[in-house]
């Protein structure tokens, strides 16, 4: 549970680099951020809204004013208001009147309380503004599950004592072999309970979970943080985090080329070949700073978009910028792609 | 033993990576550039990522048909540039995504229709919906129908294909966030 902690951490340092990369960028955001509520269209689900105007000032005083504006326009259209507010409404202390109950009455309760945790210490510094219409929607929530209420909880209630039963019943009568494989307790206890089929379809019902439960172990492998939680409901809150996450990232990224190319003129055929033509300044590189093999194909690779953007340079200029930019490189962290680098050394043999 | 696509993608990471960029620079000149405002490059630069990204996979999955699908969908204002960005060559998925835009329609009428009964019927029987296993139902259907709202072309996915769609959605993604950030910090560099 601890050892989750860092990894989202730093997932949301990450995030949060990216937005004071983006806010050096632009002086004023404002206009564009508005803008991208058009981009996300998971709209449609979401009908909470987040206010965060009034807390903005409160929540990060540690930070510019400008990423909290930044901050705030980009939660106010868009889908992963609700996401936070799912992730405050499992950390706020008051409202869980309903996330104490679902979490002491859970099997998966210690799932959730883990999930509850890495929450806790990924969004503690974020929208606690956001408090109050949680404790709302949380207050609605409990009276829609009352509302709703199903003749299917007796049955789930009873299938799950006898539950048990039946596996080592049918492990004893079924010849089916997908059987044998069902017989491990721990993930029957974390899955949710909702075998409430008759004996024709439990089975089916069985397979289906299998299936579920594999696909689902192959997304704890993908999603960072995603190994110490076991819940269905937790394991599935990580991916919506990480997928919208990403997509967040793309948005700032093409927004961040945007700003830099004013003439979007990448002219990647131009970086290769003018890859291809200077053999020489790679080998002088390679032997001298192997380690730094990455930068020194990206410095040429700079040197090409260079030639592209602003005037022509010739090459011995070339060689002097490549030495120049070697100090510049050097301590950069974020050209340690090296399948990055087999891009380029791949391009360079076309 | 299932090996789910996306895992089998995930091994030729840097040749998906290639693929992609090159779709990608494809696409962004293949857009005209008179464009003075940064939002609509932005714009630009973010379907020709997307549509590369959707059309590396070359229709086999169903969340990049959909996304095609709903990035070509007549009436919408980049309709024209999504139509320069995708160009004669690739006009196959473009067609294969036609038909899925109808299937998907009605599919949606189709689910509505089936969720507005089930509400129905759930609101008929009013017993106490305290007991766990509901709520637990209920968070992991929350959850379910988020996810689905945010991979392309979810609504139409049951669990299974949803868990599916999305490790290769994660996939993509990845693969698209690093190749624009490392476009994005050399040519950043290139400039100053």
């Amino acid at each position: 549970m601890n050892r989750a902690l860092p990894e989202t951490l730093q997932w949301q340092q990450q995030q949060q680099s990216y937005f004071s990369e983006l806010s050096g960028v632009f002086p004023s955001q404002t206009s564009y951020l508005c803008f991208d509520g058009g981009f996300m269209s998971s709209d449609s689900v979401v009908t909470r809204e987040v206010k965060p105007d009034n807390g903005l000032e409160t929540a990060w005083p540690e930070q510019g004013k400008l990423e909290m504006g930044s901050f705030g326009f980009e939660f106010e259209p868009c889908g992963p208001s609700y996401n936070m507010n799912y992730a405050i409404s499992r950390t706020s202390s008051c409202p869980l009147a309903a996330a104490e109950l679902v979490s002491g009455k859970m099997g998966s309760g210690s799932a959730v309380g883990s999930g509850n945790e890495s929450f806790k210490k990924r969004k503690a510094d974020k929208l606690q503004n956001s408090k109050a219409v949680v404790e709302d929607d949380s207050m609605k929530k409990i009276k829609a599950y009352e509302e709703e209420g199903e003749s299917k909880i007796t049955g789930p209630s009873n299938s799950n004592k006898s539950k048990h039963k039946k596996e080592n019943s049918t492990d004893t009568s079924k010849e089916n072999s997908k059987v044998s494989e069902v017989q491990k307790p721990d993930y029957i206890h974390v899955r949710a309970r909702r075998g409430q089929a008759t004996d024709s379809h439990s089975l089916a019902e069985r397979v289906r979970r299998e299936k579920i439960s594999e696909r689902m172990k192959y997304l704890q492998d993908l999603v960072p943080g995603c190994n110490k939680i076991t819940g269905k409901a937790g394991m599935l809150d990580e991916i919506i985090n990480y997928v919208q996450s990403l997509q967040r990232q793309v948005e700032f990224l093409s927004m961040k080329l945007a700003a830099v190319n004013p003439r979007l003129d990448f002219n990647i055929d131009n970086l290769f070949t003018k890859v291809e033509e200077f053999p020489t300044v790679q080998e002088v590189a390679n032997p001298i700073h192997y380690q730094h093999f990455n930068p020194a194909q990206e410095v040429v690779s700079e040197t090409a978009l260079r030639r592209t953007i602003s005037a022509p340079v010739t090459i011995p200029d070339a060689s002097f910028l490549d030495s120049s930019c070697f100090a510049q490189i050097q301590p950069s962290a974020a050209w340690d792609d090296v399948e990055l680098q087999n891009l380029y050394n791949v391009g360079r043999f076309h | 033993m299932w090996t789910p696509c996306g895992m089998a993608r995930m091994r030729p990471h840097s040749s998906l990576k290639q693929e992609f960029l090159k779709e990608w620079i494809k696409g962004l000149q293949r857009c005209s550039f008179p464009k003075k405002s940064i939002l609509e490059r932005k714009k630009a630069i973010k379907l020709s990522a997307d549509i590369a990204m959707a059309s590396a996979r070359n229709g086999t999955t169903c969340w990049s048909r959909a996304l095609i699908s709903s990035a070509a969908r007549d009436g919408s204002d980049n309709n024209h540039l999504v139509k320069q960005i995708l160009g004669p060559e690739s006009d196959r998925p473009a067609m294969e995504n036609k038909a899925p835009a109808r299937e998907a329609s009605v599919c949606k009428k189709i689910l509505k229709r089936s969720c507005r009964i089930r509400r129905r019927g759930r609101r008929k029987c009013g017993a106490a919906a305290a007991a766990p296993s509901s709520i637990a139902k209920h968070l992991v259907k929350k959850r379910r129908q988020i996810l689905r709202s945010l991979i392309p072309g979810g609504e139409f996915m049951n669990e299974i294909c949803l868990i599916e769609e999305t490790l290769d959605y994660i996939t993509s993604l990845r693969v698209q966030v690093d190749v624009m950030r490392s476009l994005a910090t050399a040519s950043v560099r290139g400039t100053e």
